[in-house]
């Protein structure tokens, strides 16, 4: 029953909390949804401008009708709707390897490091989509590209070995200053290998413009899936989602602490 | 089986007609192709299995097809370690070996036959830590050449000769529990992995040893866990792991582990053995199938020779028993401040400790009154990781400073063979090169320590002293290393 299996696992802490903060990461993206400036500015509307004026006038038009504060605050709900369930294993890491009196400080400091950069890759990563849009000249045209290098991404070699990169571990200290850096440095590295294995599935959602949600929906489960599987030796596979009942997933959230 | 499991060194001298047996069974099995289930190659396979290495040591041809056994997730590469699917894991994998052997021994001989245990640790009988004669000789009677003695070990083995400072002992056995706290940092049987890992994070005190000491100081193939399983000496030495085992849980004081996840587990993948004649389906197991009662449980002829405990009916334990495993807590009260690299010379690292809890954890170390609050001190490495097979390294703590070690055995913590640390340590590898975790039990230590007025209770120094396989080439690192505090209530 993998399903079930799985179910029982999720029920688990902290994957409740972790689903329920991207629910609410969801929730706040999708009430913005009617006026989202993130996918729009990503969208084929912007890819005409972008044909019809050229790159710098367009470009000064969209982030005036698109003000980058705007794009990064979407773009931070995004990520909140996404990853938390991704981070249950090393967030058990640093929760259990700290002290009692410690345990909230250093999982923000681990959020901080993980969240700076991402941020900073997000404008990159928004370029892309916009750079997508422009080369496929359709919405769908880009929707479809952007899936299909997201899965032979997720077949390459390359993914996997950030993937197993993403298992290990750091050490985190106990006192002072010393363990908040380390939760901040294990943070940013782990989020350096996150960026790394799915980045590509992140132009999914920015390239889906009205179906911007149930498109961070489905790619944040495949993420999950891809993220949670076990480390395996890096060669080309059939992309992980895929294999939607493979319960390896299961395996990883229990090793990582999520018993 | 129903067979009673016996003390090879009561079969009697040479080649006494169980050893004889097996060299036979042995000589045949290792002459089926690996992709026979019932194959020697095949069951050592089980343990463990890398292609590279295997061609390596002409185990079997570049060009030669690897079963899909033992790279689907089924047969292969499924040995338990560092986790507490340790002892359940091995005592299946015995079970499935041992009726194999029987059944060629009977069609072979007609005989029947019990796979024996090596005593190594039998206080009584003084060759115990010698290797059985057959295992050295170098012929079989009829004067062909000696299966059980085909796989290389140390040169020159013919016993078991620990150096100085070598932990080989029963200590483990005076652990209550087989698992506490959230991580199972601490316990007889091995931390709490949830499902299957062969190279989980932290590693149970029976196995840490005798299992890993006997390993290393068997050597050759016997000291790689992808090679183990070839050699004949292994299945009589977990034999004995897995008698003491049982000879843990019928002593009186100690508490199994009842939780689910692992009477049930591992559920994202079935452990599966091979049955005699190697057909489909195999023979599939959990941990509650190893537990009396179970289909695996097996028999031993004595639990209380080499074994560390008296059974049954004695009262006297070991050790205060520390109350119910789930109602004790493990937390960490101390950790060095970086990570310590471990070359051809010691490596020296401070634990700072947190006062409060270092100063109520020392002072309720010695409560024996029930109901009281009682403590355990630890020092725990974590995610320790190298490239050799099985080193080993001494501990030491509070060392003055510009003395040498072992000129202080008064303060030798412990002693750890790092058996796997090669696999444990791939970044590509199942476990995601987060290395392996070890924790030894410093209570003692401690005590002497602060009665001799040596226990600083805001900071310890640790000392790592190189043993075998670890040098400037195959240094090892510790990521972190930490004071762990047990803490339960006299029951």
């Amino acid at each position: 029953m993998p399903q079930a299996q799985l179910l029982r696992i999720f029920a688990r802490p902290p994957l409740p909390l972790l689903f329920a903060l991207a629910g609410a990461g969801l929730i706040i993206s999708a009430y913005s949804a009617w006026d989202a400036t993130l996918p729009a500015f990503c969208g084929a509307g912007s890819a005409r401008l972008l044909l019809s004026f050229g790159w710098p006038d367009a470009l000064r038009l969209a982030l005036a009708l698109n003000p980058p504060a705007r794009l990064l605050t979407e773009w931070a709900s995004m990520l909140l709707a996404m990853m938390p369930p991704l981070l249950a294993v090393p967030l058990m890491h640093v929760w259990r390897s700290s002290q009692p009196r410690r345990r909230v400080r250093a999982i923000t400091c681990f959020v901080l490091g993980y969240g700076c950069v991402w941020l900073t890759v997000g404008p990159v990563l928004i370029g892309l989509a916009l750079l997508l849009q422009f080369v496929a000249g359709q919405g769908a045209v880009a929707f479809a590209g952007a899936v299909l290098l997201a899965s032979l991404w997720s077949a390459s070699p390359w993914q996997r070995i950030a993937l197993n990169r993403g298992h290990r571990l750091s050490r985190i200290g106990l006192f002072g200053w010393a363990a908040d850096r380390e939760c901040l440095t294990f943070g940013a590295v782990h989020a350096v290998w996150c960026v790394a294995s799915c980045w590509p599935w992140m132009l999914v959602p920015l390239a889906a413009a009205s179906w911007h949600i149930p498109a961070m929906l489905v790619t944040g489960a495949i993420m999950l899936l891809e993220r949670l599987g076990p480390p395996g030796w890096p060669r080309w596979r059939w992309p992980a989602f895929l294999a939607l009942l493979d319960l390896r997933p299961i395996r990883v959230l229990r090793q990582g602490g999520v018993r | 089986m129903g067979a009673v499991r016996k003390d090879v060194a009561t079969l009697g001298p040479g080649w006494n007609k169980t050893l004889l047996n097996y060299a036979l069974a042995m000589q045949a099995l290792d002459e089926l192709p690996l992709g026979n289930r019932n194959s020697w190659k095949f069951l050592g396979a089980m343990h463990g299995f890398d292609k590279g290495l295997w061609v390596q040591q002409h185990l079997i041809a570049q060009a030669a097809p690897v079963p899909p056994d033992l790279t689907n997730d089924t047969y292969g590469n499924q040995c338990q370690h560092a986790s507490w699917f340790f002892l359940s894991w091995h005592r299946g994998y015995l079970h499935a070996f041992e009726a194999i052997v029987a059944a060629t021994v009977k069609r072979l001989t007609g005989d029947d036959w019990t796979l024996p245990y090596w005593n190594y640790l039998d206080h009584d009988n003084p060759k115990a830590r010698s290797v059985p004669d057959a295992f050295l000789a170098d012929n079989l009677p009829d004067g062909s050449p000696n299966p059980l003695r085909k796989y290389p070990r140390r040169p020159g083995l013919a016993e078991l000769r620990p150096g100085p400072t070598d932990s080989f002992s029963l200590a483990a056995v005076d652990e209550d529990d087989f698992v506490v706290g959230n991580h199972g940092s601490v316990g007889l049987g091995g931390g709490i992995s949830g499902d299957f890992i062969q190279f989980g994070g932290w590693t149970g005190q029976l196995e840490a040893n005798p299992h890993n000491t006997v390993h290393r100081l068997v050597g050759g193939f016997m000291g790689d866990p992808r090679l183990a399983g070839l050699d004949p000496i292994f299945w009589l030495h977990h034999c004995n792991i897995d008698r003491v085992w049982e000879a843990w849980m019928s002593a009186p004081g100690k508490t199994m582990v009842s939780d689910s996840r692992w009477r049930d587990g591992p559920d994202d993948r079935t452990f599966i053995m091979p049955k005699v004649g190697g057909g489909d389906p195999g023979m599939t197991f959990t941990g509650r199938d190893t537990l009396k009662g179970g289909t695996l449980h097996p028999s031993y002829d004595n639990l209380t020779k080499g074994t560390g405990l008296v059974i049954p009916g004695a009262v006297a334990v070991a050790r205060v028993n520390m109350g119910a495993s789930d109602q004790q807590r493990v937390e960490p009260i101390g950790a060095n401040s970086a990570v310590v690299s471990v070359g051809a010379t010691p490596a020296k690292t401070q634990v700072d400790l947190e006062p409060v809890a270092t100063r109520s954890g020392v002072a309720a170390m010695g409560a024996t009154e029930p109901g009281k609050e009682v403590t355990r001190l630890y020092l725990a490495l974590e995610s320790v990781r190298g490239s050799a097979p099985a080193p080993m390294i001494d501990v030491y703590v509070n060392v003055p400073e510009g003395d040498a070690p072992q000129d202080h055995p008064e303060l030798h913590a412990g002693n750890l063979t790092l058996f796997g640390l090669n696999v444990a340590s791939q970044p590509n590898g199942a476990h995601g090169g987060n290395g392996l975790g070890y924790t030894l039990d410093i209570t003692d230590l401690a005590t002497r320590l602060t009665k001799a007025d040596n226990f600083d209770p805001n900071r310890l120094r640790v000392t790592l002293v190189p043993g075998e396989q670890i040098s400037d080439d195959t240094p090892i690192t510790v990521d972190k290393i930490s004071v762990l505090k047990r803490t339960g209530i006299v029951n």
